[in-house]
Order: C-alpha cells, then structure tokens, then sequence
C-alpha cells in the first residue's frame, strides 16, 4: 500500500515536471534557433561575385565630392534601428582590429566613405551579454539605406545591393577591400559593411562572416 | 620574333606571399588573349584589347607564364622567380610579338601608390603628367617608379617633350586610398590610344575579423533554468494535489 502511495507521489510530479520542462525547452529552442544563427546559408561564389560588383548608379547622381571627404563618424541604419559612432580601426596581426562594443570599426587604411573604393565598417554581432551593434546587419534587405556621416558633418548615403555569408577561413579579401579590380575612369564609391554570422562554438567563435555590400545613393537634387 | 623584357620595379621588401600574375592585353586589333600560368590548372577566361584577366595564383614561388591565342601559345614563356604580384603585358611592335613582365607593388595605407607604363609603340619618349604636375618620361616598354599621392580624382596625360599639347589624357582618374595603381598606355596600330587603368593591390588584413562573442547564443542559457525551475514548480503543485488527494 505505502509503495503504490510512493509510485502515485512519484508520478503526480514527475510527469508535470518533465511535461513542464519539455514544453520551456521547446518554445525557448525555437526562439534561440533563429538568434543564434541567422537562417542564412553560405554564398556560392558566383553569389559572392554577384554581391560583390557593386555599380554606382549614374555618374550625374552619384558624383563623388570635389574634395576628400572627412574619416566617418557615425552609422544610421534606420531599418535595423542602428545608430552609432564610427571609430578608425587598423589592422593587427593580420586581422582588423574590432572596435569597442557598441561602436562600429573603419578600416582607416582604406577608403573613406563617400569616396572611390571600398569602405570597410565592422561591427559586433554580439556580445557575451546579449546583441551586438550589427545584430540586424545580416537581415538587411537590398534597398535598405545605410547614412554614413563624416567629421565636418556632410553625410554619404548608400543602399544595400547585396550580401553574402561566408567561412572566415576563406575570407574573400579582394572582394571586400578590392585590391585587383579597376578603378578606371568611372567613380565608383561602394560600402562593405562586416559582422559574424553561420553557427557558434565556444572557444572557436562563428564560423563565418556576413558581409552586405551597398552602393552610394543617388544624391538628392 | 619574340622579344621577352622583364621589368622589375620595386625591390624584394616587396615581397609578398605568393606569386600571381594577371595578363594585360595590349595588342591593337589582336584576338582574345588568355593567361597560363604553369601549377595554375586552368588559363584565365579570355580578354581583348585594354583589358586584363584578374590575377591568377601559382602554386610556388617559380612559375612560367605564357600568353595563348586561339588554343596556341604566344611569344615564348616568361618565367618568373620570385614571390610577388606581376603583370604581363603582351604588346606588338610591327611584327614583333612584346611580352613585358612588370612586378606590381604593394599600397600604402591611407594613401594611393601610384605609376605609369609606357606600352604604346607609336609613341616614342614620352613625358608623363598627374595633373598639372610633370612626373617624368619614359621611353616604350618602361616603367615609372611608384609616387605616393593623396586619395582624389586627377586627370593623367602624356606629350611630347617640349611640346604644351598632351597626346592622350584622362581626366577623373579615381587615386583610390590604400591602393596601389597603374596607368597603361596601350594603343595605336588602329586602336586609338589611351590609358588602362588596374589596381595593382590593396591594404587588406589576411585574416577575418572576430565580431562575435556568442552572447545571442548565450542567451539561450537561461532557458534551463526556465525548464529546472518550471519542471519544480509543476513536480511541487502535482506532489501537494496527489497528498491532498490521498489524506481525503
């Protein structure tokens, strides 16, 4: 009698437990599924290729500025709700070095914004405690507007024309800093904006990197 | 008659990893030209007048170069022996066929390395302006040294010595910052005359950055704390009803 009290105990909470437990596994799985990895896949090269030759649009409405334009200060990516400031970052031992958490990095040996070439900004997907700076980079839609607004002020528009995920291990360097492809006569201003994307591990970090490839805007007449 | 120059501009500080070559094609009227590059596996896709192939990296440090027409080698083999990045040039001079190996530098960070290549038989010495600025001659088939300059769009031009009318010239020359470029002057032999403008190399870090610190997978911790502390409650309310139940 008391063993089947005991079993009767045993089974009025242990089956609401483990219903309970499975049921907070199940709906917390689903939602850090898709935070942990963007449901995104890695780019073929042809799809890297494609991102990657970027054109500006008409020369009469993307002219670049007479002058240098200033080193940037600060991000605005209305869509993805980011605002930041810029900070010049260098390269060291080979990688560029990230800038602080909630600041965006330029690769100051680079091109500037709103001139000719390829200017690379990078930001933190995440952090240890949570979201980074670029955690909505990777969802960015072609056509969603980037403002990149430079130390005297003036701001240099862009809209995203692509992006591609990829292994760090195969880093496409000429295709996001350039290196090999003429400049020619044509003004051509393109941004490469950088983060981490594809599975974590720890220890290891992410797998792979997203970059999204944008094109100066037509400027406002 | 094949006549192989090699043009060896920069020192061995300039050295980089690996050897790549890339192909310009600088014949007036000449087919679609393709790049083989001995360790390479395949030629480069085919391009035509004033156009170069991208670079093409070998599997060691020596390589042989050789330029095809039509399925058939062109000229002879240039063969190279050290690290680094190289263009080939394929010219020609009346009858003769001009393969010219130029060693390409290295960028400068934040500034545009800068040069010019005298590729255009039908024009002999020729003194070569940025801008208003004179920045040498040059005979056909040389090579001006790298000038550091600030990033901007300049016009590039040639003339004669003496003379105040350029030749050729080419206004709003992107100086891309970090880059180093070089400006071709190709043409002539019923191609009109002008400059190609390629990018030589970049300033680019070798290695990818680290932007993420695994705090979005993180935050999936707490969900086992959600299910231990979930699991508990339901175990304690089922244990306190099933007592209940059994003392009536």
């Amino acid at each position: 009698m008391r063993r089947r009290a005991r079993l009767g105990l045993l089974a009025a909470a242990g089956l609401p437990a483990i219903g309970a437990a499975t049921i907070v596994l199940l709906l917390s799985g689903a939602d850090q599924g898709s935070r942990s990895e963007p449901a995104r896949a890695l780019a073929a090269p042809s799809e890297l290729s494609r991102a990657a030759a970027v054109q500006s649009g008409p020369p009469e409405l993307t002219a670049l500025p007479s002058r240098r334009p200033a080193p940037p200060s600060q991000i605005s990516i209305p869509s993805a709700g980011i605002e930041a400031v810029v900070e010049p970052v260098a390269a060291r031992d080979g990688a560029m070095r990230v800038p602080d958490v909630g600041r965006a990095g330029w690769y100051e040996a680079g091109p500037r914004p709103g001139e000719a070439g390829r200017a690379v900004i990078i930001g933190h997907l995440d952090r240890r405690e949570g979201p980074g700076l670029f955690a909505r980079v990777p969802s960015l839609d072609p056509g969603s507007e980037i403002a990149v607004t430079d130390r005297r002020g003036e701001r240099h528009r862009y809209e995203v024309v692509g992006s591609a995920q990829v292994e760090k291990e195969r880093f496409p360097t000429e295709e996001v800093y350039g290196g090999s492809h003429s400049p020619g006569g044509s003004p051509s201003s393109v941004l490469v904006l950088v983060t981490c994307g594809g599975p974590f591990e720890e220890g290891e970090g992410y797998r792979d990197n997203v970059l999204l490839f944008a094109r100066a805007a037509p400027r406002a007449s | 008659m094949v006549l192989a120059s090699i043009l060896l501009s920069g020192a061995a500080a300039e050295a980089m990893a690996a050897t790549e070559v890339r192909l310009l094609h600088a014949i007036p009227g000449g087919p679609d030209a393709q790049l083989q590059l001995s360790g390479a596996g395949q030629p480069s896709d085919p391009v035509g007048f004033g156009q170069a192939t991208d670079y093409i990296g070998a599997s060691s440090a020596r390589a042989t170069a050789t330029v095809v027409v039509d399925g058939e080698q062109l000229g002879g083999a240039t063969e190279i022996e050290a690290d680094g990045r190289y263009t080939l040039v394929a010219r020609k001079n009346g009858d003769t066929q001009v393969i010219t190996l130029i060693r390409d530098g290295e960028p400068t960070p934040g500034k545009t390395r800068w040069r010019m290549v005298h590729a255009a038989p039908e024009i002999d010495e020729a003194e070569l302006l940025l801008g208003e600025e004179v920045i040498g001659r040059l005979a056909l088939d040389e090579s001006s040294e790298y000038g550091t300059e600030e990033p901007r769009a300049a016009s590039i031009s040639v003339r004669r010595p003496g003379e105040d009318e350029p030749l050729v010239e080419e206004g709003d020359v992107q100086l891309v910052a970090g880059t180093a470029q070089t400006a071709y002057l190709v043409g002539s032999g019923g191609e009109p005359t002008g400059f190609v403008v390629l990018q030589d190399s970049a300033s680019a870090p070798q290695e990818a950055p680290d932007t993420g610190k695994g705090g979005l997978v993180e935050a999936g911790r707490p969900a086992w704390l959600a299910a231990l502390l979930a699991a508990a409650l339901a175990a304690g309310t089922g244990g306190v009803l099933y007592s209940r139940r059994t003392r009536r």
